[in-house]
Formats: C-alpha cells, sequence, structure tokens
C-alpha cells in the first residue's frame, strides 16, 4: 500500500514535471534508449521564431477565458445570493440542478445547440465561444460565491444602509471588498476551466477563434514531443502567472482600503 | 434567514457576546428575491436539457420519425460506440477512484512539509495534455516500452502491447485514470480530514487494526463524497470528447468521437444516426444526475436502505457535499 502510493504519486505528480522539463530540451532519443542521447534547443528556437502566432493564440484563449468568467459572474451572482441567504422550497433541487452543468458531457449540449447555434449566428465568434464555456463553468463560480455571501453577516449591509449607504454603494462598499476573495478563487477555477478545454472552443470557435489548446494538438497529433512539452510548460506559466498578479492586486486593493487582509480572507485566497 | 424569528430577537454566539444586532429597517428587503435565481437556472437548463430536447426534436422531424426511433434502440453502430463509453467510464472511474482513495490516505500521513499539493497537477493540466503523456510514455516505442525492454522483460517492440490508439481503449483509460485520480484525491482528503480524529483515535485505543479502521471508520465518514466523486467521474469519462479524439481507436470511437464524427464527417443520411446517438448520451447522463440529486434531496433514506453507510456518515453527508450554508449554520 504505501509504496503503491509512493510510486503513484511520483509517477503522477513529479515525474511529468521533470519528463516535460528533459523531453524539450532532447535531440535524437531513439527507440529504446531512457534518457536522450543528445541535447537540443531546438523547441526554444521553434517557439521564438514563431512566437507572433503562439503569443496570439495565448492572447486568444486568455481573452475568451477572461470574457467566461464575467459571463459566469452574471449567471451566477443574484442566485449565489439567494442560495446563500434564504431558504425555500425545492432549495436543495435547485442547488443540485445549478451544479448539473458541469456533469452534462459537452457533446451533448454543444452539439445538440449546434443546429441552433448556427442559425442564431453564436458560433464562430469569440463571444459565443466565451458563452459557451462560461454556461459549462459558472457552476464552480456559483459555489464559491455561495460560501463568500455565507461569510458575510447580514448585518453589514445594514449597518450601511442605517449609515446612509443605498443600491451601488452598499455592494462597493460593503459586499465587493468583502466578496473579492471568494469571488477570485471561482474566477480561477473557471479561467483554468475555459482555457484548457479543446472540444468546445473547437467546435464553437470553428477554426476562426484561435486558441492555445488549437495551436497545441496538432503538435501532439504530429508526434512532435519536443515543442508540444515546451508548450506545456509555457501552459502551466500562464495560470501561475495570473496567479500571482492577483495575489499582488488584491493585496494592493486591500492595503490602498486600508483594510488588512484577515485570517479568513487570507485563508480563503490561499485555497 | 428563517421568516418564524424575529430578527432583532435572535440569540448570540458568543463571540458576538455585548454586540447588537439590528432588526432589517424598513426600506431595505428583509430577503433577497428568488427571481435572483433566474439566471442561473436560466443557464443550467440550457445546459441540462437543451442540448438532448433540441437533438430529441430534430430527431423526431426528421422523415422517418419511426424508424429514427428504432434506431435509437437498435442500430449497431450507436449500440457498439454506447457500450464502448460505458465500459471504458466504467473502467477507468472504478481505478480512479480506488488509486485517489489509496493516494488520499497516504497523502493525509505526511508531515505538513511535503510537496503534497503537487497532486493537483493533474487537474490544472488540460486533457489534452494527459493525452501526450499516455501516447509520449505507453505507445510502443514510447518510455515504458523501453524500460521494460532495458530491464529485459520484452526483447523488441513488438513484444510491447499495443496500448494507445487500441481498440480496447486502454489509452483513454490510462488518460482518464491520470485526470481523474487527481481529482479523487481532492475531494477525498477534504472529506478526511474532516473526520474528527478522535473517532480514530477511539477505534485505535478499542484495537482496530489499520483495515478495520478504514472501513469502520473512515469509509462510513467519507462514502457519500466518493459516491458523488464517483458520479462524476463516470459521467466525466462517459461524454468528454478531447481524449478518445487523440488516444482513442481510429475504428471503434467512442460515443462522444463517433457522434462528432457522424455529425461532421458523415453524409447527410447519417445525421439522424448521429442525433440518436446525442439523446442517448443525454439519456444516460440523466440517469446519473437523478441518482445524483436523489442522493443529495435524501440522502439518509436513500443509503440506509442501501445499507451502505451506517447513520452517522449519511448524517454528515449534507456537509459533505454541499457549501457551507449560512442559513442552515444560524439554524443550530
Amino acid at each position: 500500500m504505501k509504496h503503491i502510493s509512493r510510486v503513484l504519486f511520483i509517477a503522477f505528480f513529479l515525474f511529468p514535471l521533470l519528463y516535460l522539463g528533459i523531453r524539450m530540451f532532447a535531440g535524437i532519443w531513439s527507440y529504446p534508449a531512457l534518457l536522450p542521447e543528445s541535447w537540443t534547443g531546438r523547441a526554444l528556437a521553434y517557439i521564438l521564431a514563431n512566437r507572433g502566432p503562439i503569443l496570439r493564440s495565448l492572447g486568444s484563449s486568455t481573452a475568451y477565458s477572461l470574457t467566461a468568467v464575467l459571463i459566469s459572474l452574471f449567471f451566477s451572482y443574484a442566485p449565489a445570493r439567494v442560495l446563500a441567504r434564504r431558504n425555500f422550497a425545492g432549495k436543495s433541487l435547485v442547488q443540485t440542478l445549478l451544479l448539473a452543468p458541469l456533469l452534462v458531457p459537452a457533446v451533448v449540449y454543444a452539439l445538440g445547440l449546434f443546429p441552433l447555434m448556427l442559425r442564431l449566428g453564436i458560433s464562430d465568434r469569440f463571444g459565443g465561444v466565451a458563452l459557451i464555456l462560461a454556461l459549462s463553468a459558472f457552476p464552480y463560480m456559483l459555489r464559491a460565491l455561495q460560501t463568500g455571501f455565507a461569510s458575510i453577516p447580514r448585518e453589514y449591509e445594514i449597518s450601511a444602509y442605517m449609515l446612509g449607504a443605498r443600491g451601488i454603494r452598499i455592494f462597493s462598499s460593503v459586499y465587493l471588498p468583502q466578496m473579492l476573495p471568494a469571488l477570485l478563487s471561482g474566477a480561477t477555477v473557471v479561467f483554468l476551466a475555459a482555457f484548457s478545454e479543446y472540444f468546445l472552443v473547437f467546435l464553437i470557435g470553428g477554426g476562426l477563434v484561435s486558441s492555445y489548446s488549437g495551436y497545441l494538438v496538432p503538435l501532439i497529433r504530429a508526434s512532435d514531443w519536443s515543442i508540444s512539452s515546451a508548450l506545456i510548460l509555457i501552459f502551466l506559466l500562464v495560470p501561475l502567472m495570473l496567479y500571482a498578479l492577483m495575489e499582488r492586486l488584491l493585496s494592493r486593493y486591500y492595503r490602498r482600503r486600508g483594510m488588512g487582509m484577515g485570517e479568513q480572507l487570507g485563508g480563503q485566497v490561499r485555497s | 434567514m428563517s421568516s418564524a424569528t424575529d430578527p432583532g430577537m435572535r440569540r448570540y454566539s458568543p463571540a458576538d457576546a455585548g454586540a447588537f444586532r439590528p432588526p432589517v429597517p424598513p426600506g431595505l428587503r428583509r430577503e433577497p428575491s428568488l427571481w435572483g435565481l433566474l439566471p442561473g437556472i436560466a443557464a443550467a437548463l440550457v445546459v441540462v436539457f437543451g442540448g438532448g430536447l433540441y437533438a430529441l426534436a430534430g430527431l423526431l422531424n426528421s422523415e422517418a420519425p419511426q424508424a429514427a426511433l428504432t434506431m435509437l434502440l437498435s442500430d449497431p453502430v450507436v449500440r457498439a460506440s454506447l457500450g464502448f463509453s460505458v465500459r471504458v467510464a466504467a473502467i477507468s472511474s472504478i481505478s480512479s477512484i480506488l488509486l485517489g482513495v489509496m493516494l488520499a490516505l497516504w497523502l493525509w500521513k505526511q508531515p505538513p512539509a511535503f510537496p503534497g499539493y503537487l497532486y493537483t497537477l493533474p487537474l490544472i493540466f488540460p486533457h489534452v495534455v494527459a493525452a501526450f503523456f499516455v501516447i509520449a510514455w505507453f505507445s510502443r516505442s514510447g518510455l515504458m516500452s523501453g524500460l521494460l525492454y532495458q530491464l529485459g522483460i520484452i526483447q523488441s517492440l513488438d513484444g510491447f502491447p499495443v496500448l494507445v490508439f487500441d481498440n480496447n481503449g486502454f489509452g483513454v483509460i490510462l488518460a482518464y485514470i491520470y485526470k481523474e485520480t487527481a481529482f479523487v484525491v481532492l475531494l477525498m482528503l477534504a472529506a478526511i480530514r474532516k473526520i474528527d480524529s478522535r473517532l480514530i483515535s477511539t477505534a485505535r485505543m478499542l484495537g482496530a487494526g489499520r483495515t478495520k479502521r478504514f472501513f469502520s471508520v473512515i469509509l462510513p465518514e467519507t462514502g457519500a463524497t466518493l459516491a458523488v466523486a464517483w458520479i462524476i467521474a463516470f459521467l466525466y469519462s462517459f461524454g468528454a470528447f478531447d481524449i478518445p479524439f487523440l488516444t482513442g481507436s481510429a475504428s471503434r470511437p467512442m460515443a462522444s468521437v463517433a457522434a462528432y464524427r457522424l455529425f461532421f464527417e458523415g453524409t447527410l443520411a447519417d445525421r439522424p444516426r448521429a442525433l440518436a446517438l446525442l439523446v442517448l448520451i443525454w439519456l444516460i447522463t440523466m440517469l446519473f444526475l437523478i441518482i445524483f440529486a436523489l442522493m443529495q434531496q435524501f440522502p439518509p433514506r436513500l443509503l440506509r436502505r442501501l445499507n451502505l453507510f451506517d447513520g452517522y456518515a449519511s448524517k454528515r453527508f449534507a456537509s459533505a457535499t454541499r457549501p457551507a450554508d449560512d442559513s442552515e449554520r444560524k439554524r443550530k
């Protein structure tokens, strides 16, 4: 048991990174050899030479993923508030329904609705891709926001109201600062799900919306493993960089508003 | 916030001692309106029912609806790809559960300094990357074959079984196991960490060995989470496209790839077949969704009837599968 687990941990989680690092610089690596026979910077040279299309596909993926985050926010903000703030008949059924989009295979709803989307002009467009990605991933945002709302006592809102704040002011000075960590953790998951999706982008985008996974897949199919490895490592960098950026922006925001990131808030950001 | 108790009269937890909880002032809504659920419900309905119903409507509107419906049940291509998908999904989800539970138990016992968070790596990797690893490691000229050759277990690359692009779906299963094991670890680790440690130490003091502790403390406490994880893993490997598209056999496609091909690469005469396949994938998904919903709705009764978990576990079921709920917590 213990040994199998150790082997599994290494094989599943450490070895892939190591392999990508080695594979990226491997030159000749013919069949039974366990290590490359020569080393080369070919993959790096390829990436430098093709930095235009690579950056464009990265930019496109980042853009539609961020748009999908915004759309999923629209789908989940109000429902999360209702679910966190009140009880009603059939609540758990509604919660299950709102979780279900994560379970329905993309093929069913995207391919099933594809003729309709063609007719409505949703397909082959940036906005259509973002919309479909948001539809399939918004429950992640919903759960994060629901937990966030549940952690803010209603009294904060009431106090703000008593002090004269109304509508948007209550939102911007009570809810937004408190909800930011939950919102960002939901956004991270939705972003990652959208960023790594291949099929939906390729189906709805119809080749007109470029994507990083769409750039990577032909290289994998052509068995160009050095370049694929390098591109996969770049793929890992994007979420890491966004994460670092987010953390920095968040802490600056709280500093400027003179709010320490409390234990609870900090914990939520990290998780 | 239940309307039965007057908000001004509520008792306080010790943490709020001395604080005054104001009543909701007139002019501020006491509770958010139920209309707020609308955007979420609309989006969920589109995803859950949209594609399936639209495909069904397309099937019924075809020239010969009768023939289309019999096709739903008897077309050999449809049946074969569907059966194959169910098999692949069952094997990969059950293996992921077993491996995931094992790994989660092991990670749980590691010291805090251990880089256990590395297990999230396959969750960050897209599915196409999991497919890449499987092709690079398990194809006949891949790394694993080379290793066996060096160890003298096989004499040439012909001795290595065809594991990728094969008709048995091994490559697809391996890729799914890679992705889903990490997912099971994620849910399982969270569930194990919620177990009251006194339960485990009591069991140990009473002389329960490792196996006994697992089956009488850990499994009852986490079984509900595992059941949910299994449904999610099963449905994922049943219906997803990326991995079978990249590592699956060309001559024996899984249902999702077959539907895609019939849709885009087939002739117009193949269209009803594509729709029939989509409808069946949808119906199987709905079946699992209903089980999922029933488990969320009536956990104690259902689980007790199945006699899988004892009462203590089912009481905890709600907290393991639902996000923290303000109103429920306050009611206690």
